[in-house]
């Protein structure tokens, strides 16, 4: 049986809490209890990009996020009214500690999504981001 | 962003009440940390016990103010929850902030 919600959310970064606790009352009800953590992280730095941008690019007043439960996965996509990025090709900056100055103190929010989720793809239509997320039940 | 502070043993141990770091808190998270820092000692724990959530800004911060005490000054961790330990693995970061169980073992971490 499939299962589905939608919310739009306002352009402010206070909303994103009210997006996390959405989604990790449905992770709860769907997921093992081990896993909930890591999906809200994720979903909460989606969810933060997706304000960033589209607060930016400035041609919408809320993104949509669209959240899909079947039996097999938990599915999201977040759809944002921002400018195009390169999800792909972000990598998980690289830490040194011998280099205290080159610390990184951002870039971390697309890394840690691909690292988490099962599966995390981007794609530019028309003129929305859309971000799949994906995690296995 | 309300953080506790209390000096331990020339260790300044510093406590935010809040329980989520996320993007909307990190700001004011940051001008707090950094002041209190600014006000005490160069030798830091950060006691994570109340917090049940970092983001990335949240993580951001943290990096931040190790780069603000420089090399003579020293940032650690305590008490993370798991998920928030996690933050710091997937990162990392863990490589370069020492993060121990509880308090007393951070503490006692100084005067090794």
């Amino acid at each position: 049986m499939e299962r589905r919600l939608a919310l739009m959310v306002g352009l402010a970064l206070e909303n994103v809490a009210l997006v996390a606790a959405a989604v990790r009352g449905v992770c709860l009800e769907y997921l093992k209890a081990d896993g909930v953590p890591m999906v809200e992280l994720a979903l909460v730095e989606a969810c933060t990009n997706a304000v960033r941008h589209g607060a930016r690019a400035g041609r919408a007043e809320t993104f949509r996020l669209e959240i899909r439960v079947d039996a097999a996965a938990l599915e999201f996509l977040v759809v944002e009214p921002g400018d195009a990025y390169d999800f792909d090709g972000r990598q998980m900056p690289a830490v040194d500690g011998d280099a205290l100055e080159a610390l990184p103190e951002g870039g971390f929010g697309i890394p840690l999504i691909k690292a988490v989720m099962d599966v995390a793809e981007y794609r530019r239509i028309g003129d929305v981001n859309v971000l799949r997320l994906c995690k296995r039940r | 962003m309300d953080l506790t502070t209390r000096e331990e043993g020339g260790v300044l141990v510093l406590e935010p009440v809040d329980r989520r770091l996320d993007a909307h808190a990190a700001p004011a998270f940051k001008t707090q940390l950094l002041a209190r820092i600014d006000a005490g000692s160069r030798r830091v724990l950060l006691n994570l016990h109340n917090v049940v959530f970092v983001d990335s800004s949240g993580l951001g911060v943290i990096v931040s103010a190790l780069k603000h005490l420089g090399r003579e000054g020293e940032l650690k961790v305590c008490a993370p929850q798991a998920a928030v330990r996690s933050m710091f693995e997937l990162t990392r970061l863990h490589r370069v902030i020492g993060i121990f169980e509880t308090e007393a073992d951070g503490l006692k971490s100084f005067a090794a």
